[in-house]
């Protein structure tokens, strides 16, 4: 199979050179009006393994070294040709351009929230289809409340540009919280982070980053 | 065109003579290390990200191309696939 591994989304203006890609081949820019795909051609679809996927995050972290803004791709993302990639984003080019724009000077850090007890409430029973059945579940998550995830957002709030949260019920997991920082704020926000851990102990929170900003993705 | 190989292997030269012995604790931290560093890896690249609107092929693992025709993809995998598609 010939076709365009997508690795990422930038603003239109970017056009430095970005180097090779997952298989070495010459990334380029395909423009769709105010933003652009940074793609690869590819005559094969990598398969998933510890090593591609690490392949596949270095070369997102070059092109957003190189663009001010990116929206990264999920690895594996392929397409049979420009038309193809052009034409399946078309109707949110500019969701995803306002979307690209919230990233600018900000990359991503990550929290894990661990804390034990407080055991997740169990799955409503209902007649309800599958979708309806989680997000009840996810309701009755939020509102059994995880009272360190309070703190750990109050705490970061200030520092940070937006904010996604996902609720696990795989205790000690509690929580994954997402940040988008400015990146002139990031010594500012670990020191805070680092801040934390007495006042949310025996709870603790492991931060990892800074990422290119996988988890704001979603169009606003 | 060339192609990287995505695989890894163990490194050939070995410094014995330099090398501390490491307790079993430390082996376990280590090991613990690198598979939280994997697993923060594996929920940012895969789990996370742009997809596509339209026809998109994905490669997945040794499996046969798996060939995904959504109508709105622009969302995470639980959205797409289900909770329990996701842990």
């Amino acid at each position: 199979m010939t076709g365009l591994y997508v690795y990422a989304l930038v603003p239109a203006s970017v056009d430095a050179p970005l180097g090779t890609g997952l298989l070495e081949e010459e990334l380029r820019v395909v423009s769709l009006g105010p933003i652009a795909a940074v793609v690869g051609e590819v005559d094969d679809t990598p398969s998933i393994a510890p090593a591609s996927l690490r392949l596949h995050d270095e070369v997102v972290r070059r092109i957003a070294r190189s663009s001010d803004a990116i929206l990264p791709f999920r690895f594996g993302a392929t397409v049979t040709s420009e038309a193809e990639l052009a034409e399946g984003l078309a109707p949110r080019v500019e969701a995803l351009a306002t979307t690209l724009h919230r990233t600018r000077g900000c990359d991503q850090m990550t929290l894990r929230l661990y804390a034990e007890g407080g055991a997740p409430p169990p799955t409503p029973q209902t007649a309800a289809g599958p979708g309806t059945r989680w997000l009840r579940q996810r309701s009755a998550e939020q509102a059994s409340s995880v009272p360190e995830l309070a703190r750990v957002r109050a705490a970061l709030a200030l520092c940070t540009r937006a904010e996604s949260v996902e609720l696990h019920d795989s205790p000690p997991l509690r929580a994954s919280i997402f940040h988008l920082v400015e990146r002139a704020r990031l010594t500012e926000y670990r020191s805070q982070v680092d801040a934390l851990a007495a006042a949310i102990a025996p709870a603790r929170v492991a931060p990892t980053g800074p990422w290119p900003p996988y988890a704001f993705t979603e169009l606003e | 065109m060339s192609r990287r190989s995505l695989q890894t292997g163990p490194t050939t030269k070995r410094h014995a003579s330099a090398r501390r012995t490491r307790t079993r604790d430390e082996d376990e931290d280590l090991l613990a290390q690198a598979d939280a560093s994997l697993l923060e890896l594996v929920d940012h690249v895969l789990n996370r990200g742009v997809m596509i609107t339209g026809d998109l092929v994905l490669g997945l693992a040794d499996v046969d191309l798996v060939y995904v025709r959504l109508s709105a993809l622009l969302c995470a995998a639980d959205r797409v696939l289900g909770p329990g598609a996701k842990r």
